[in-house]
């Protein structure tokens, strides 16, 4: 029996969870009914269009592990690249005359003395002199715009044009077995657009701290549970109600998964679920063997319009802090061949620092990918900006190729054209 | 209006879509009226004769801390906002002017000014004042005052925009967030509008012009020269074509759904902007298109709504950390909105933690309601179309639903045991969570 029905065994000890006895049972159980009720039509596109403009060299993907896990850090808000991964060329410091990181505090990179980290960073060099450290700098998507909705939604999608799923979703979709798991797919800590696929469900656990089921006192609460879930089916012919109801066995089986029974506790609904906090979850969810596949994690508050120093500081070494943290643990339990950890963010800040000592939205920016190999790619060129931003020199979806190489494909369907590949 | 749907139906359809749903007592008190006469009385009480309720915040002062060097000044203001937001929750929920306080809390998540963000809720009590005060009335003066009210000042940093040293976070959401939209300026329009907007400062009370600060020089600004300060700043904004559609679109998707086709909101927009960019007019137009429509798209409502309606149905009372904690685990706090965007979009509520949060909420509530209670009575003799109607499903639960309750009612040891669980699958069923 897998960990997931072996904990929903347990949690439903009657009738219902005996027949219980494979990943995403009850929603599959609810797919089952999806024919009848049209939750979610069977697609054949993906919403691919095939287009040459960007095509780049096609490389052969390398073989990509056994159950491979990709982890998705998204700094949100907009991280400022030049303050994270700063370039050592004498132009820096005019362009960031109060906000400018001095050169004697920056991290220094093994090989390199074109760039340097930020000194919040200092752990990434570990990473770095172990081959395990890869930096993109000048990472964006062409196009993108300063909006963060704009850009947020081009980085989630992949596409610049309107798209509703995210590049993940599609993923997905286009790999789900005949058994559809919610779990293959977890965001933690939010909302993630990335997960939205058009056939394919996954799960979005806002808060794991405090995601249990709590039933009145002196109730049965398996009976209870089931007839939440039996709510859930057959589907409804309206897409709301029945968005709705398949939210139900997902959530029940996710909350097998997380088995998060702490009573007790009363949490404090001001309280934020640190990033440090939700990558341990994540590290437990790969420990668990649950077949999941992407685990998005988002990360708030790099849109530091104002005071940036100490704030981008408190934000890089929490960024960092929980990305070793995590690693740690992914190391010692014997995962860390098939993870691939990368960080996103919707773009970069200007290059001129604003008047209140911070920097307002910009283009390009830096992404990190740690887990296979190491290698400095693109670049922050200075001397040619574009509107006074970081002109991109590596598109985005160049990483993603790269991290859906790593999870098997199908890349070039899934981006909508092929890009090449950081390795 | 012409409508094909029952008055009974068209009356829960107003009460949810504007409002925080129908107790059972206000359901006894409306139905009975002709339903024309009482949507003209709900949309635009003040013409009609009737008081505006008076604002909930009105003593706010009294417990907000005032005293920011206090040892623990962080942990009374803790405690205050989240009395604060009770007492806003309350008159949600209880006001007898449901479509004020849906349109208040409408624009506090279209503005989305983050009482967290701002470390002030002497500010924020304030915004929330002016969203209330303008929340049907005239869209440009609300943006005017929002554009220099002390609580946007600081969430955007206006109050740091100086000639010298121009911050475009404002000029750009005031275009993007609050106007246009994408698509409808430039990156030269965001900066006119920042340079024009510079030497705003907040004081103590309030807030001051500072012309030494501000950069007077003529700017261009979506092609209006000689822009130079907040007035000609808001003229250029508000004459532009794109506002009218931009604001009617969000105000149509909120009470609608977002299948609306453009015709129709070019025609809301029409209505908006023939009347001056004044709120009651669109508001008018777009309940008369939903009550109008021969069918309707159920759309998915959010937590606010959900437990306030909640509330109503079983008639408890839940105290001020309880709700909290309910709204937190759903992820929806008042006061709170994530990002500059607003709170997300409502299919974000059907998240995992968010569809558990809701039935563990739902317990809680069954087990505080009190033995009275209408809902309470019907769950106990299983009587499903009754308490489908308390809970606004006129047409009754969805046979799913139905099977389910009728199951676990039977199941139960006693039918006041089975009443309340039955209760509690109701109110936290896919049914209870579309409107």
């Amino acid at each position: 029996m897998s960990e997931l029905s072996r904990r929903r065994f347990l949690y439903l000890s009657g009738g219902a969870a005996a027949t219980a006895t494979g990943v995403g049972v009850w929603a599959a159980l609810l797919r089952g009914e999806s024919e009848k009720g049209m939750l979610v039509p069977p697609s054949t596109t993906l919403g691919m269009t095939s287009t040459t403009t960007t095509t780049t060299t096609t490389t052969t993907a390398p073989t990509p592990p056994q159950n491979p896990v990709v982890v998705i850090v998204q700094m949100d808000g907009g991280n400022d690249g030049l303050n994270t991964l700063v370039p050592l060329d004498g132009l820096y410091h005019a362009a960031r005359p109060t906000i400018g990181l001095p050169d004697s505090n920056l991290i220094s990179l093994a090989g390199r003395t074109d760039f340097g980290l930020h000194p919040a960073l200092a752990p990434l060099s570990d990473f770095w002199d172990k081959d395990m450290l890869r930096i993109v700098a000048g990472s964006g998507i062409p196009e993108q715009g300063r909006s963060h909705f704009a850009a947020t939604d081009a980085w989630h999608s992949g596409q610049t044009d309107k798209e509703e799923t995210g590049w993940i979703g599609r993923w997905l979709d286009a790999t789900e077995g005949s058994t559809p798991n919610p779990l293959r797919g977890i965001a933690l800590g939010g909302g993630a657009p990335i997960l939205n696929g058009k056939t394919s469900i996954s799960t979005v656990i806002n808060s794991p701290s405090n995601f249990r089921l709590a039933t009145p006192p002196g109730t049965d609460s398996e009976s209870i549970v089931l007839a939440f879930l039996n709510t859930a089916s057959p589907l409804a012919s309206d897409p709301a109600l029945a968005a709705a109801q398949s939210a139900i066995p997902n959530s029940l089986d996710a909350i097998g998964v997380f088995d998060s029974a702490k009573s007790g506790v009363d949490p404090d609904p001001y309280a934020e679920e640190s990033f440090t906090t939700l990558l341990e979850t994540a590290a437990e969810l790969i420990n668990m063997n649950l077949d999941t596949r992407v685990i998005v994690v988002s990360i708030p508050g790099f849109d530091t319009h104002s005071d940036q120093l100490g704030r981008h500081q408190n934000l890089l070494e929490d960024f960092v802090t929980g990305v070793s943290n995590f690693w740690n643990r992914v190391e010692s339990n014997g995962h860390a061949d098939r993870v691939l950890l990368m960080s996103t963010s919707e773009f970069g800040r200007r290059v001129a620092e604003n008047g209140s000592s911070g920097t307002d939205h910009g283009a390009a920016s830096v992404q990190f990918l740690i887990g296979s190999g190491k290698g400095l790619y693109g670049d922050f060129d200075l001397r040619n900006l574009v509107n006074g931003d970081l002109p991109i020199t590596v598109d985005t979806r160049s990483t993603y190729a790269t991290a859906l190489d790593w999870l098997g494909g199908p890349t070039d369907e899934i981006l909508g054209d092929s890009y090449s590949r950081l390795f | 209006m012409v409508s094909l749907m029952s008055d009974q139906e068209n009356l829960f359809w107003i009460s949810n879509r504007m409002g925080f749903g129908l107790s059972p007592s206000e359901m006894e008190l409306h139905q009975d009226q002709n339903f024309s006469e009482f949507v003209g009385k709900r949309i635009d009480p003040e013409k009609h004769g009737l008081k505006i309720p008076a604002e909930p915040f009105e003593n706010a002062e009294d417990f907000i801390p005032a005293d920011k060097d206090a040892s623990d000044f962080k942990k009374q203001e803790r405690a205050a906002s989240l009395e604060l937001f009770d007492l806003w929750l309350d008159e949600m929920r209880d006001t007898s002017d449901p479509v004020l306080e849906w349109m208040t809390f409408f624009w506090h998540d279209h503005f989305a000014v983050s009482a967290r963000e701002i470390k002030s809720l002497r500010a924020f009590v304030r915004h929330l004042r002016l969203l209330r005060t303008h929340a049907r009335g005239s869209y440009p003066t609300m943006l005017r005052e929002v554009t220099i009210d002390p609580a946007m000042l600081i969430f955007l940093d206006g109050y740091k925009n100086t000639a010298k040293k121009p911050n475009e976070n404002y000029g750009r959401e005031l275009l993007e967030l609050y106007s246009l939209g994408i698509g409808n300026y430039s990156e030269d329009d965001v900066m006119a509008a920042s340079r024009a907007l510079t030497g705003w400062r907040v004081t103590e009370n309030g807030v001051e012009f500072k012309p030494r600060q501000h950069d007077d020089t003529p700017q261009i600004l979506l092609g209006n020269s000689n822009v130079h300060d907040l007035d000609t700043v808001m003229e250029a904004v508000v004459n532009h074509e794109a506002l009218p559609g931009f604001i009617s679109k969000k105000l149509s998707d909120a009470v609608l759904g977002t299948e609306i086709p453009d015709a129709v909101i070019n025609e809301f927009a029409a209505v908006f902007a023939n009347n001056d960019l004044e709120l009651i007019p669109l508001i008018e137009a777009i309940v008369d298109a939903g009550l109008s429509m021969n069918k309707r798209v159920p759309i998915i409502r959010h937590p606010v709504s959900w437990l306030l309606n909640a509330e109503k149905v079983t008639g408890v009372k839940l105290d001020v950390i309880e709700r909290a904690n309910m709204l937190s685990q759903m992820n929806m706090l008042p006061g709170r909105p994530p990002n500059v965007g607003g709170f997300p979009k409502t299919d974000h509520y059907l998240s995992a933690s968010s569809t558990a949060a809701r039935f563990s909420s739902a317990g809680i509530i069954v087990s505080k309601t009190p033995r009275e209670s209408v809902a309470l009575q019907a769950a106990k003799s299983a009587n499903w179309g009754d308490l489908a109607n308390i809970c606004g499903r006129t047409n009754g639960f969805n046979q799913p639903t139905i099977e389910s309750l009728q199951d676990l009612w039977e199941s139960s040891p006693s039918s006041s045991q089975g009443g309340r669980v039955c209760l509690a699958i109701a109110l936290s069923s896919p049914d209870f969570m579309v409107i």
